[in-house]
């Protein structure tokens, strides 16, 4: 089992999309996370955003880190659909025909894959932050004394993501479905969902995972009460999973011809 | 190493199949195959486009699942054995690579999943001739490297059997040739080698067995030898005064029959006997020609191909001699056949020399083309090849 997540990981390793999704991820949040920091600045009380140089304003900051969840997402998905899509299940299963074992060390993978995402996104925002910060005379230590509240949740919740990705990927291993189905599901429907339906919505995902990164400001959703960070993880859980074991059962089992 | 051992246990089979189906849908695509291929030979796979040749191949590797019947591989199902990688090498038309990812690290990836030293990478590479590429991305390479490439995957377990389908797609005569040498040494090590193809002209020079199927039932398991001593060699003859040299050639007893108005077939004989017959008449003759004996006989007999016309169109030929009573007797007579094959349905208009298949019948539809109608001896014959042979003028 070990061979074949090192060789699964050679595999994310070798191809070009990972990088452009990391690379894109990070442009992405370093992005973001400058424009807020120095918005953040001149934002008058009331305005909703905490005040500058406050605890709540660095959680927000770091917690910026955790967009990396989509592309987690994206790569677990990749992860398993790449493999239908250019053909290389073929060599694949003549290396290792037993299927799920297969599936479970790309479970293994995208769940790593997540969480380092998630690390180079932290990486990013500290990078971003403390400069900005220190330039308008606020300390590094008003970052970084946050870090131990923050950084567990959204690695865990990235990474949980990128197991959940993976999951769907060997549910549904038509990729461009998957990823078209995943991301509109994520980004679009649940917010409906959970709107629609808050006792529901907190079992989503997306809410599973914020759970986790206690990253949703109450402002926004005050009616929403988050499940406990556990919950939330064993939650994000059951989805890859059994998501995972339902597709090696169905698709994954197909003839590949 | 347990490989080692296994490849000089002697005959024990290295692949067997056993009652082998598969049904996609309402298509059968293999229907009750069975056979078992030896180590140290190279094994032909023939059969038509459309005969279930590859999706038994895959079966053998655990791509498809079959519909009932096993394959072994060593002895046990594929999925169970403890190397896979090391026990078969597999060329397969449908492999992909990641677009991105150098032939190098393809290769790499095969070797960490199946426990293979990197070193080994290298090795195929060269061994296969694309150590100078090894860097550049799979996604840029040729129609030919990728079938290189291929045969490197399936060379890095060192395995003792090589499966191969339709190898020589997209390889260029040197490439074929290099293959050729390269099976037959694989081979002449105690391996096994099982290469499908629908062309017999690639295949012929190399296989010792083979096996033939059409429409997912075995046709033919035997050796080249034993298949091509059982097919009678003819003497094609084309002269403006058939019917003088047909009768001539009936009187010297024999068999005689017609493949159009203007060129007969003198069964059974040989050119040393035919020619003194039309010197002494003084004939006239455009062409003749000794043709037969060969696998690719064997295989169009067999698959119905035709290469045997016993019928003759009745509004150009005089009255043939014996029609329709020669020829090699099929393996499973009233199996095989085109379906819808009919004598005096040929000519002119189904003609496409060099295509297999019932152009009569059904003219530009090839890929129908197959046995399982019920088409006697006769019908197929007339039928299915007579547009590469007749010429109209």
């Amino acid at each position: 089992m070990i061979r074949l997540v090192n060789a699964e990981i050679l595999k994310l390793r070798t191809i070009r999309t990972t990088w452009v999704l990391l690379l894109v991820a990070v442009g992405l949040v370093g992005l973001i996370a400058v424009l807020f920091v120095v918005h953040s600045v001149d934002a008058l009380s009331g305005s909703g955003i905490p005040a500058f140089g406050s605890h709540a304003w660095a959680r927000l900051i770091l917690g910026l880190s955790g967009s990396g969840e989509d592309f987690a997402l994206l790569v677990g998905i990749l992860c398993v659909t790449s493999e239908y899509r250019h053909g290389t299940i073929t060599p694949s299963l003549l290396a290792e025909p037993r299927r799920g074992r297969l599936v479970a060390a790309k479970l293994v993978v995208s769940l790593i894959a997540g969480f380092v995402f998630a690390f180079v996104l932290l990486v990013v925002v500290l990078a971003v932050g403390i400069p900005i910060s220190a330039a308008h005379q606020v300390g590094a230590s008003v970052i970084l004394d946050q870090l131990p509240k923050v950084a567990p949740g959204v690695l865990l919740a990235t990474a949980l993501y990128g197991l959940y990705g993976a999951g769907v990927g060997a549910l549904v291993k038509n990729q461009i479905v998957a990823v078209a189905s995943a991301l509109a599901f994520s980004l679009v429907g649940e917010g409906i969902l959970t709107l629609l339906a808050p006792e529901v919505g907190r079992w989503l995902p997306d809410n599973a995972a914020a759970a986790l990164t206690q990253s949703t400001p109450e402002s926004t959703l005050g009616r929403l009460h988050l499940l406990p960070w556990w919950e939330g993880a064993l939650v994000m859980l059951g989805y890859g999973v059994v998501s995972a074991v339902v597709g090696v059962f169905t698709t994954v089992r197909g003839d590949v011809t | 190493m347990s490989e080692n051992q296994d490849r000089t246990a002697g005959d024990m089979p290295t692949i067997e199949v056993r009652g082998l189906c598969k049904r996609f849908g309402h298509v059968v695509a293999v229907d009750g195959l069975s056979f078992t291929i030896v180590p140290g030979k190279i094994t032909g796979f023939f059969g038509p486009n459309g005969s279930g040749k590859t999706t038994t191949l895959r079966m053998i590797l655990g791509l498809v699942r079959p519909t009932s019947g096993i394959t072994l591989v060593d002895g046990v199902p594929y999925a169970q054995l403890p190397h896979p990688k090391r026990a078969v090498g597999a060329v397969l038309e449908t492999s992909g690579f990641y677009p991105s990812r150098s032939a190098r690290d393809h290769l790499r990836v095969l070797c960490a999943m199946s426990g293979i030293d990197y070193s080994r990478v290298d090795a195929v590479l060269a061994m296969v001739g694309l150590a100078e590429v090894a860097s550049r991305r799979a996604g840029g390479f040729s129609l030919g490297m990728r079938q290189r490439l291929e045969l490197a995957s399936a060379l890095l377990g060192d395995p003792g059997a090589l499966i191969l389908d339709e190898p020589a797609n997209g390889l260029d005569p040197q490439g074929i040739a290099w293959l050729r040498g390269f099976l037959r040494w694989y081979a002449s090590q105690g391996r096994s080698v099982l290469v499908s193809s629908h062309l017999l002209t690639e295949g012929a020079q190399i296989v010792d067995d083979v096996v033939i199927v059409a429409n997912g039932r075995l046709l033919a398991r035997s050796t080249v030898a034993e298949l091509t001593a059982s097919l009678p060699t003819y003497v094609r003859i084309r002269t403006p005064e058939a019917e003088r040299l047909a009768n001539l050639l009936a009187s010297a007893g024999i068999r005689v029959s017609y493949e159009a108005y203007d060129v007969v077939l003198a069964a059974g004989t040989n050119t040393s006997v035919v020619g003194p017959i039309i010197a002494s008449h003084g004939l006239v003759v455009e062409q003749m020609s000794s043709v037969g004996g060969t696998l690719e006989d064997a295989f169009l007999a067999l698959t119905g191909g035709g290469a045997w016309p016993a019928q003759v169109p009745g509004q150009w030929a005089p009255q043939p001699a014996q029609p329709g009573q020669w020829g090699p007797q099929p393996a499973q007579p009233g199996q095989w056949g085109p379906q819808g094959a009919q004598p005096g349905q040929w000519g002119p208009q189904g003609a496409q020399p060099g295509q297999w298949g019932p152009q009569g019948a059904q003219p530009g539809q090839p890929g129908q083309w197959g046995p399982g109608g019920g088409g006697t001896r006769a019908d197929s014959d007339g039928g299915s090849q007579a547009g590469e042979w007749y010429q109209p003028r």
